[in-house]
């Protein structure tokens, strides 16, 4: 049994509060420092990576098989503060439709 | 479909169908494994999804909330108090197994207490914002589990389906193909040595008459 922590990459706003429960927050002022935060992270520290919705979008235009690893670290998509563009739904949603063969709407 | 590549005597069509039993047995068993991994998925799909929108609409508040805390003094202020929080927040991972899948189990473990800030300085709803970051946490890292369970499922449904499709439309077929040429060729050969004997037979019986 390991014991691990929780990041978050997102902007100020949306990981000041995760800050105060003892979340590692890592501030990402615009989305396009995602990446660079991404590649200098110890991601053998972390069970979770919370990630904001533009801060995700932006590692998948610079890493298109993002998440790139299986197991730990599990990435989270978290709508940020300027709401949800349901990204990690329709993330699901193709992951539905992948393992079933057929979409699925409900 | 492609006939396999063997030459036809009794030996070859014992192996082959020895082969067919077990690629038939193979087969049931996959096409099992694969019912119950959907069944799984689907389950974790219905409870992922209402986690999902639950954890959303609880994040837009908690967000709400603080965006109030915020306004009420100056940003560097509400900084500073939850930058000294001695909040702990450490997650436990186990392994845990779905139908075969090794998949992550996080336990999650908060010590510590939030309020360790100045009750002067900072807002009330400061202190709402923070209760309510702090009870999201523990779904937050469940939703992160169940998510990731979701796409390890998916991706082991995907490749069992796979087999369950190459047994079914390549293998067993081509096996029968196979056994069912062996068969006639054997039942051929058979036949030819017959009318062989027949022929001889015939012949003799003239010659004995002669």
């Amino acid at each position: 049994m390991k014991e691990l922590k929780v990041a978050m990459i997102g902007g100020r706003t949306s990981t000041l509060g995760f800050k105060a429960v003892g979340v590692d927050t890592y501030i990402a002022p615009l989305p396009e420092d995602g990446p660079r935060i991404w590649k200098e992270l110890d991601l053998s520290r972390y069970a979770v990576v919370m990630i904001t919705e533009p801060v995700y979008e932006e590692l998948l235009r610079e890493f298109p098989q993002f998440p790139p690893h299986e197991g730990l670290p599990v990435v989270l998509v978290i709508p940020a503060v300027t709401g949800s563009r349901e990204i990690a739904s329709s993330a699901l949603r193709e992951k539905v439709r992948r393992a079933m063969g057929a979409d699925l709407e409900r | 479909m492609a006939r396999l590549n063997v030459n036809p005597n009794r030996m070859q069509l014992l192996k082959l169908r020895k082969r067919l039993a077990v690629a038939q047995r193979g087969h049931k068993l996959l096409k099992d494994k694969l019912d119950e991994l959907m069944k799984q998925f689907l389950g974790l799909v219905d409870e992922g999804r209402r986690l999902r929108k639950d954890v959303e609409d609880r994040l837009a508040d908690a967000y709400l909330v603080f965006a109030i805390a915020r306004s009420e003094v100056i940003t560097e202020e509400v900084e500073e108090a939850l930058s000294v929080g001695t909040m702990e927040l450490a997650v436990s991972v186990e392994q845990a197994n779905i139908m075969g899948v090794k998949v992550p189990h996080f336990e999650v473990r908060m010590e510590g207490d939030v309020n360790c800030y100045s009750l002067i300085s900072t807002p009330f709803s400061l202190d709402a914002a923070v209760i309510n970051y702090r009870e999201l946490m523990p779904d937050l890292v469940r939703l992160a589990e169940l998510e990731n369970n979701m796409s390890l499922l998916a991706q082991e449904i995907e490749k069992t389906r796979r087999r369950v499709n190459a047994l079914e439309h390549v293998l067993i077929p081509s096996l029968k193909e196979t056994i069912s040429y062996i068969t006639m060729k054997l039942d051929e050969m058979e036949r030819s040595y017959r009318t062989q004997l027949m022929k001889i037979k015939s012949l003799q019986e003239e010659e004995a008459r002669g």
